[in-house]
């Protein structure tokens, strides 16, 4: 029997297949999908960004034709995030951050799980005090623990943060005002800056794209909605925002139920933004719509299998071997 | 280069006299020669007689290794040539008997040829030859088939 042919000369092999090739042989068992998801070419060629989604307590693959005049969807099947301790059985997600290939992922029975999906590997997290529902969790670069967060003077909107260059933002606010929270993993220090130059706006989200990031902002007075962004992220003085997308939805619809969006992201290549609501103007399911550039061009693809009102978050995903 | 005379032994018992300019190609028996230059005969415990005997054609082929472009060719043609000889099972063993005897070229060729031979097995096939169990269940086996967003532009192929 050959199944003891060493792993550096099966990885011999594999490196001297065509990429198409290595792909088939993954089903040939567990060890050789591992070895061949670790193989730099099939990596590289496996290298592009994946529209994600959580919502039904798990995190799905998705894609979406946005292309036609009836925009759809499709939910590619769920990754699947295994329960230590109960074998086959699958973990409810609550919450999920994501940060260059790893998330980090709050569970409904209030665990914590870094979780490299692409790699299948998880490492669970015991934390030392009592994990708050409340609490916001975020991963960065070369941090290998969770930091409880400090008390501030602010208040954090749930589900907002990103993470960028390594560094996480929120959404948060204090008495005054809205602004936009960094955390610096390198020197351990929280920052502020300015969010956009509008006012009045009712929900407040954020995104990244390559290394821009990008802000939401929904007025429910104005029935308006507007996404900024900005390229100057490493400065220490104020942020540089630019306008990129503003749709008037009082042109669009008769209906004044404003669809309110939990999370979104900019779709590659195309100057549209996807974005996860909940509600919408004719009904009060969880939506995925689609807000383009151009034309003030607004679909809806409602999400008709969720079960409940779990708020979707989106975001991209490329692979990486990062160890979780 | 002296024309010492060595003896390789398999673990089946089979032996062969070579120069030693032909065995020092096995790195395995360049190392025990440095280390001790009075050995005349050499055990090799992993490697059974049949194979050896391959793995010497190829050293003896490749012993004075040219420079010079006709050279090369000849030996290219002749790698190919050898390599036509065996059948995948026989070329797992030949890449098992280079890799603990430390025959380098016959490392890289073997393996270039395995790959050539295998790229477009199924599965099935590949578990057969390599001997490797399937350790998927039916589900988990459909599931790494059918998955396919790890993998290039089906992913977010448009749909028709």
């Amino acid at each position: 029997m050959m199944s003891d042919l060493p792993v550096d000369l099966l990885e011999d092999i594999f490196n001297r297949l065509p990429t198409t090739s290595l792909k088939g042989l993954r089903s040939t068992c567990k060890l050789w999908n591992g070895l061949i998801k670790r193989n730099p070419r099939f990596l590289e060629a496996a290298k592009k960004p994946l529209v994600l989604i959580l919502r039904d307590y798990r995190v799905w693959r998705m894609s979406v034709n946005h292309d036609v005049a009836a925009p759809s969807k499709e939910f590619d099947g769920a990754l699947s995030l295994m329960d230590p301790h109960f074998k086959s059985q699958q973990v409810d997600i609550a919450g999920v951050f994501h940060c260059d290939g790893l998330l980090l992922c709050t569970t409904e029975d209030d665990r914590l799980v870094v979780w490299n999906p692409y790699l299948e590997e998880t490492r669970w997290i015991q934390h030392k005090t009592d994990h708050k529902r409340d609490s916001k969790l975020a991963l960065g670069y070369e941090y290998n623990k969770v930091l409880d967060n400090d008390p501030l003077d602010c208040f954090i909107e749930p589900n907002t943060g990103v993470s960028l260059k390594g560094n996480t933002y929120w959404i948060a606010s204090d008495e005054v005002t809205n602004f936009l929270l960094s955390f610096d993993f390198t020197t351990e220090r929280f920052k502020s800056f300015c969010l956009p130059p509008i006012q009045n706006f009712g929900k407040i989200v954020l995104s990244v794209r390559e290394e821009q990031l990008l802000v939401l902002l929904q007025s429910y007075h104005a029935l308006e909605m507007e996404i900024w962004m900005t390229d100057d992220i490493d400065t220490e003085s104020a942020l540089s925002w630019s306008i990129f997308i503003k749709v008037d939805f009082k042109n669009l619809s008769t209906y004044y139920c404003f669809p309110v969006c939990w999370s979104f992201l900019m779709h590659e290549g195309k100057e549209k933004a996807l974005c996860c609501t909940i509600g919408s103007y004719e009904t009060s399911r969880n939506m995925v719509n689609i807000t383009g550039l151009h034309d003030q061009y607004y679909a809806e693809i409602p999400d008709e299998d969720s079960t409940n009102w779990q708020r979707p978050i989106i975001f991209s995903y490329v692979p990486s071997l990062v160890q979780s | 280069m002296s024309s010492n005379k060595i003896v390789l032994t398999s673990s089946d018992g089979e032996s062969f006299e070579v120069e030693e300019v032909v065995a020092r190609k096995l790195q395995i028996v360049g190392h025990m020669l440095e280390d001790d230059c009075v050995i005349n005969e050499i055990p090799l415990q992993n490697v059974t007689g049949d194979i050896l005997s391959m793995v010497i054609e190829y050293c003896k082929t490749h012993v004075d290794e040219e420079e010079s472009e006709e050279a090369q060719t000849k030996l290219k043609t002749w790698d190919e040539e050898f390599m036509k000889k065996f059948d995948i099972k026989t070329l797992l063993q030949i890449i098992l008997a280079a890799n603990y005897l430390n025959v380098k070229g016959l490392l890289d060729l073997v393996s270039q040829t395995i790959a050539d031979t295998i790229k477009d097995y199924t599965p099935e096939q590949i578990r057969e030859v390599f001997g490797v169990e399937n350790d998927y269940t039916e589900e988990e086996e459909a599931e790494v088939r059918k998955e396919n967003a790890w993998a290039f532009d089906e992913a977010d192929t448009p749909k028709p």
